[in-house]
């Protein structure tokens, strides 16, 4: 005899709480939702136990769900619930969800924050129900303060998943957070762009030339410690992989306009290279960075007699592509002055490729300049490295500074005078 | 409940269900069962519709729109029905196949909220298998009439060949629940109190009164449910619902269904109507199936509009229920 009929003669032989709930569950569990919500309804009406009730009025709402686009009946479910229960946090989080699903943002917001009010409970039903706990409504929290134009909330709360609770979070809540994380970034342009202005700003070191710097063009002052570990050298060299625009954010701009570097780059957006030959003088390729011949291009742009590259920009998306791309370049042929290295260790879930870099380029002889750099004090996004050989021992003493138990804020690093 | 008399006695209790992909997880109810004993085929029709009923019996947990709806989807509120018809294996009654019933040939555009062909009753007439129900969907203001659908099964698939829309002896708006009698052709039931037979022209589609029996006190309508069949060489009998519609304080509509047999001898005299019972205790059940095998009665019913099920009742049982 079949689970679903051995369950129904029980009920049948002995139509108790305990029997419906059962035949409830197993018509659930073998997709058969609208039996099940009649059996978990009527298993609601006959029990004096407010718990069971505020379950199963949550598996009717779910019943209802799952075939879609009821959502007034599944929220009159979900408010039983909290009018039964209001101390129990599962009806919030899942009201939240249905709001989500509809986009409306406010209830969605609101209800994930009283969840959140609201004490944990371990008990059978948070069990059966695979609830996920406060991490849930912190999702949740994190989703719809974006959609109610809390940005910044929004990231701060997708980092602090990230960082804090990720181990904790289930598979389908780890992708939404890892996600998330990774688009949202670090915040609109004026939180993620720190740029330079002569007369606003001090400069940590003032490298030969930096007078004829007005401003700059790089996200957070990768160009001006270039210039720095290279003591503002003319005609230096680059290449720049994951080059993106010509000018916003672009590390190379002030390098070849103002110091007159040479230097080629790589980036895979078509119309971003167009904009770069419309625009610049030192050429973009469009290709893909994993399949270049690195020897080749290197040959092209180094000393040929020293091997030497001034400045190496590593930046693409994401963290793991960016370290893959790393290992294909000839390290052992070839040396560069200064490394820009994005790492991106504030939205990689994997929280591996930091320290695979860090290994990998000490192991080629660099060493950390300066170690999680962010626009803002949390968001690490990138460590700049030097060659030891290659940078005198004056301006190691003043550009090399690294705590690695400490986020870097750009304007702590580069927009201070040394010794302040 | 009468499940509960019919399993203590030697009876048997079957679910039956529609795999999620055909269903959307939403109501299959008011199956009807019937054998084929020429052909040896034990035939099956379910209800589907793209609805949940809820119904908070104890009225504690009311929805919006009170103790007793359907959870429409919130951009279609018609009440759509399709129809899986099937085949059962006469031993363990799980499906030989169950398929859609294709419409398409006689489709046309329906003009009214309750679309399809509801609460069929098989038959076999002159060696066709027909499924019988009420279609409202063809007029403006949803008139109901029966229907009769001739259907082709070849394989597993299943296909609506022809449709008679048949018109009452006199007018009326709804007419829906007329049960056909198995073992006389192009003849319901069209009512029980007083017991209303009628016979169906095919060439002209309209009904003709045959027999009117006397009408007898009873607090309640005793309304369409099974087909008519034999109880026994003396006797025929089927299983029909009761109906209490009320309204809470509010105003919001509840409603109570119940079932009784009753029983005809062969001149129509109505011998003997058993009191109203409840299948699985449930305040909404309808009975839409009823047929002889073998020794035993098989007769099928939904649940709360959601669930379906089919009970086997052993001969000397049912017998001992509706005659005493």
């Amino acid at each position: 005899m079949s689970r679903l009929k051995n369950l129904l003669y029980s009920y049948v032989y002995n139509p108790i709480v305990e029997n419906m709930v059962m035949l409830a569950e197993e018509y659930y569990n073998t997709q058969q939702y609208a039996a099940a919500l009649s059996f978990f309804l009527k298993t609601a009406d006959s029990t004096q136990d407010k718990n069971l009730q505020y379950y199963c009025l949550i598996k009717c709402a779910k019943c209802v769900e799952i075939p879609g686009n009821r959502k007034h009946s599944v929220m009159t479910l979900y408010k039983h619930c909290i009018t039964l229960l209001p101390e129990r946090p599962e009806a919030y989080y899942y009201l939240s969800q249905l709001h989500e699903w509809y986009k409306d943002w406010f209830d969605c917001y609101l209800f994930a924050n009283i969840g959140l009010q609201k004490d944990e409970i371990n008990d059978e039903y948070t069990k059966k129900l695979s609830y996920p706990g406060k991490n849930g409504l912190l999702v949740q929290k994190a989703l719809s303060a974006w959609g109610i134009g809390k940005g910044q909330e929004a990231r701060g709360l997708f980092q602090k998943l990230l960082h804090t609770e990720y181990k904790n979070l289930d598979a389908a809540h780890k992708k939404v957070v890892a996600n998330n994380a990774f688009t949202l970034g670090c915040g609109p342009v004026e939180v993620c762009h720190v740029p330079y202005h002569r007369g606003k700003y001090n400069l940590r070191y003032k490298f030969s030339g930096w007078e004829k710097i007005e401003q700059n063009w790089s996200q957070v002052a990768q160009d001006l410690f270039v210039l720095s570990v290279t003591d503002g050298k003319e005609k230096g060299t680059y290449l720049e992989i994951g080059s993106g625009d010509p000018f916003h954010l672009n590390n190379t701009m002030l390098l070849e306009t103002r110091f007159g570097w040479i230097g080629k780059g790589i980036e895979w957006n078509k119309e971003l290279v167009a904009r770069h030959t419309a625009n610049r003088k030192n050429p973009v390729l469009c290709i893909n960075a994993l399949e270049v011949d690195y020897e080749k291009l290197l040959a092209e742009i180094a000393d040929p007699v020293t091997k030497i590259v001034d400045y190496l920009q590593l930046d693409c998306e994401p963290s793991a592509v960016t370290y893959e791309i790393m290992t294909k370049i000839p390290f052992d042929k070839y040396r560069f002055r200064a490394i820009t290295y994005e790492h991106d260790y504030y939205v990689d879930s994997s929280f591996s490729f930091r320290e695979k870099s860090r290994k990998f380029l000490k192991q080629k002889g660099y060493i950390l300049a300066a170690n999680d750099i962010s626009p803002e004090g949390s968001c690490t996004f990138e460590d700049w490295w030097i060659h030891p050989d290659l940078v005198d021992d004056k301006t190691k003493e003043i550009m090399v500074d690294v705590d690695l138990n400490t986020t870097k804020n750009i304007r702590d690093y580069m927009y201070k005078p040394y010794g302040q | 409940m009468l499940c509960k008399t019919i399993l203590e006695n030697g009876g048997q209790l079957y679910p039956l269900t529609l795999d999620f992909a055909k269903t959307n997880g939403t109501g299959i109810f008011n199956p009807s069962v019937y054998y084929d004993e020429q052909e040896d085929r034990l035939y099956l029709n379910i209800r589907h519709c793209q609805v949940t009923l809820y119904h908070t019996e104890a009225s504690y947990f009311e929805s919006f729109w009170g103790p007793l709806h359907y959870c429409h989807p919130e951009n279609d509120m018609t009440l759509t029905t399709t129809n899986y018809f099937g085949e059962l294996d006469t031993k363990t009654f799980g499906y030989k196949f169950i398929s859609k019933v294709d419409t398409s040939k006689l489709d046309v555009k329906p003009i009214w909220s309750f679309v399809g062909l509801e609460d069929c009753r098989i038959v076999k007439w002159n060696d066709k298998i027909y499924i019988s129900g009420v279609r409202r969907d063809t007029t403006t203001n949803g008139e109901g009439r029966i229907e009769l659908s001739e259907l082709e099964i070849k394989g597993s698939e299943v296909k609506e060949i022809a449709r008679n829309r048949l018109q009452p002896p006199n007018h009326s708006y709804c007419e829906k629940n007329w049960m056909p009698i198995a073992d006389k052709e192009w003849h319901y039931v069209k009512w029980c109190n007083p017991t209303e037979v009628v016979s169906v022209d095919l060439e002209t589609n309209k009904a003709k009164t045959e027999f009117t029996g006397k009408q007898f006190w009873y607090p309640r309508d005793f309304r369409g449910g099974s087909q008519v069949i034999r109880l026994n060489d003396d006797y025929r009998f089927c299983c029909v619902h009761t109906v209490n519609l009320f309204s809470s304080e509010q105003g919001r509509k509840n409603a109570i269904y119940r079932h009784c047999f009753i029983v005809w001898d062969n001149d129509w005299n109505l011998v003997k109507h058993t009191s109203e019972f409840s299948f699985l205790d449930a305040k909404i059940e309808f009975c839409a199936g009823m047929t002889k095998y073998k020794d035993d009665f098989l007769l099928t019913f939904g649940f709360q509009d959601n669930s379906s099920y089919l009970v086997k009742i052993p001969q000397d049982l049912m017998e001992k229920i509706c005659l005493g």
